[in-house]
């Protein structure tokens, strides 16, 4: 028999056994926020699950459905992430649904099983898991993406990613199956174990799956030239919604990505490490200038989670050693500025997510200072000033690309984000300085000035005391549970 | 060896039968006949659990819903072909996988077959061979597909009953 240890597990089984609670009571109490008040309870739980597992971390790998499913430090670290950026998505909803006549009692569950697939896809110890909790995150996301039904722009949304996910799946899919013919196996040890052999005959398939399936998570990060979807979607998709894809889908992909780099892509020929490379410099100069010359905030933000994919793609050429560790830390600054960010908008926004162009701000910080002070400083952390968390992270993963002596990527990183600091200064530029008697009339909301404050605090703490959480994360060479 | 022929011919014939005729419900009925056929051969192969699925899934589940489809659509003949471009592209393809397929099997080495051989090739196609594989190595997977039917069952229908509930109040408008 297999083995089953049920705490590993339990991260991901609270947040699905919250999901069918929530959705079994409100069919007889039709009460969207007891849902979104069960999805925080079961956030919450399934961090404390994993935090004892973190707790137990130093006990030797722990995994369960023998090396299927792994809680080991990347994960553990992923998982925080990911559970962070849920709650917080969660408390971004939690006004806007209401206001907009969009609190249906299926939105809380499916972002609940949507970050049930993330968590697992964070833990795969193999293919088979990787893909179906690629799928189950994704499945919740098309649906999200068109929530709002009245408008096209959201339904145009839910279809193009529905359709480019299923074909971006396939790619993955088929990746999957011709290296299962060249090793064997479908579990990421095992696959190394049969890569590194001398006696492998079979490297013409192996690099022909590693191209697929560099393809199909290409996609799931939005990574050039598989990032076309991004903005669109970005933009049509509810705030909230577009603030959990960018946030959760993304980590979850980048987590799959580095354990997959860590276990054999990496030691695949150059080759692929070139592709990579050419992926990754063209992702982040596409998104910075992309972000360049746009007027709609949301869509700004979108330019700027394709940037961000780029230089987290920085790290995974370090995925070996401390590149996990980077992305960790820099994927926590990034899902809690962008939070923020994604929240200060959700509040300036009308009903129908427009109005957010950079004449919509302009005089922002006489109307409402605290509010133009908190986007500042998120957005002074995405251009990576010093002193904010985006600042350590962008260090981090430089730092993670030059010592493994890819230095001119890591200049075009330099530079283009010297570049990005234009259009992340225009907003904070307008809101401060631009003279204007337009009424800027804002919707408040309670949890969302909770995330709002929150994440402005957390932003400054990182980038003041980087330290502690990237102690934390320490994992040295324990990245492939070996068999 | 006779049985196997017989079948090969009936599942080719059938197979045939699916791309050549005209009448869509003929071309779906005519699948069927490959699909039961080729249960038939699993049965030859003792895997009598993959039969049994072949023909609950395949010849039972999906053929009745694309005879539904097709009797739902009423689907005519069609006149005017607006693919016509693609058939010369269809036999080419289709000439050259066939040949590959050939070309492959006649360069790869034989092995030599004993009983013993056999024993273990075919010995996973029953029920506890399909079981044990199922409910041990890949227990995690099938458990998630369950999660996954669930995502897409709440996902399919909170966006459809919401179509429903907006047409109900625009026709209310409309009366009023």
């Amino acid at each position: 028999m297999i083995d089953i240890n049920w705490v590993v597990f339990a991260p991901a089984l609270s947040l699905i056994i919250a999901a069918s609670v929530s959705l079994l009571i409100t069919v007889f109490k039709k009460n969207t926020k007891l849902s979104a008040i069960i999805s925080l309870i079961a956030v919450a739980v399934a961090a404390a699950f994993n935090l004892q597992l973190f707790l137990n971390r130093a006990e030797g790998v722990q995994s369960s459905f023998g090396l299927e499913y792994l809680a080991d430090t990347p994960a553990l670290g992923f998982n925080f992430v990911i559970l962070i950026a849920t709650a917080l998505a969660i408390l971004i909803s939690y006004d806007y649904l209401e206001k907009r006549n969009l609190d249906q009692i299926e939105y809380y569950p499916l972002m609940l099983l949507s970050a049930s697939g993330a968590l697992v896809m964070v833990a795969a110890g193999g293919m088979i898991t990787l893909i179906l909790g690629l799928e189950i995150m994704s499945l919740a996301v098309y649906v999200l993406a068109a929530w709002k039904q009245d408008s096209p722009a959201s339904e145009e949304a839910g279809m193009k990613y529905f359709l480019l996910g299923a074909f971006a799946s396939a790619f993955l899919i088929y990746g999957i199956a011709m290296l299962f013919g060249a090793t064997g196996s479908f579990n990421y040890a095992a696959i190394a174990a049969s890569v590194s052999s001398d006696g492998f005959d079979k490297i013409f398939y192996a690099v022909l799956a590693s191209i697929l399936i560099l393809v199909g998570l290409g996609f799931k990060t939005a990574m050039f030239p598989f990032h076309q979807w991004a903005p669109d979607v970005y933009t049509g998709a509810p705030m909230p919604v577009t603030a959990f894809m960018s946030m959760v889908v993304k980590t979850a992909a980048f987590a799959a990505l580095f354990r997959i780099a860590a276990s054999f892509l990496l030691d695949m020929p150059s080759f692929i490490s070139q592709i990579l490379l050419i992926m990754i410099a063209l992702t982040m100069i596409v998104g910075n200038m992309g972000g360049l010359v746009q007027t709609s905030l949301k869509r700004m933000l979108a330019f700027s989670a394709v940037a961000h994919a780029g230089y987290l793609g920085l790290a995974l050429f370090a995925a070996k050693t401390v590149g996990i560790q980077a992305a960790v830390w820099y994927l926590t600054a990034y899902v809690i500025m962008n939070a923020g960010a994604f929240a200060v908008l959700s509040l300036i926004v009308d009903e129908n997510d427009q109005a957010d162009s950079l004449d919509d701000i302009a005089g922002l910080a006489k109307t409402h200072p605290a509010l133009a002070t908190a986007f500042s400083i998120f957005l002074f952390s995405l251009a990576g000033f010093p002193l904010f968390a985006g600042f350590i992270g962008k260090i981090l993963v430089f730092q993670a690309a030059i010592e493994n002596g890819y230095v001119l990527v890591a200049i075009i990183g330099i530079i283009t984000s010297l570049v990005a600091v234009v259009y992340y200064l225009r907003p904070v530029i307008v809101m401060y300085f631009k003279n204007t008697d337009n009424k800027i009339t804002i919707q408040p909301s309670m949890a969302t000035t909770i995330v709002i404050a929150v994440a402005a605090i957390v932003t400054v703490l990182l980038g003041i005391l980087p330290g502690w959480w990237y102690g934390l994360f320490e994992m040295g060479q324990r990245i492939v549970a070996a068999g | 060896m006779l049985s196997f022929v017989i079948l090969a011919v009936l599942l080719i014939a059938g197979s045939i039968g699916v791309v050549s005729l005209k009448q869509p419900v003929h071309a779906a009925l005519s699948l069927v006949a490959s699909l039961m056929t080729l249960a038939i051969v699993y049965i030859s192969l003792e895997a009598h659990f993959l039969a049994g699925i072949q023909v609950i899934v395949y010849a039972g589940a999906i053929m009745v819903l694309f005879l539904f489809v097709i009797m739902l659509l009423n689907v005519q003949e069609q006149k005017e072909n607006k693919f016509a471009w693609m058939k010369p592209a269809a036999y080419i393809v289709g000439a050259l996988t066939a040949i590959g397929l050939v070309a492959n099997i006649l360069q790869s080495p034989t092995p030599a077959l004993n009983a013993e051989l056999i024993d273990t090739i075919i010995a996973g196609g029953t029920a506890e061979g399909v079981a044990q594989v199922l409910f041990n190595q890949f227990v995690l997977g099938f458990q998630l597909v369950g999660v996954l039917l669930l995502t897409g069952i709440v996902g399919a229908t909170s966006l459809v009953q919401r179509k429903a509930e907006i047409a109900k109040i625009e026709e209310d408008l409309a009366n009023a």
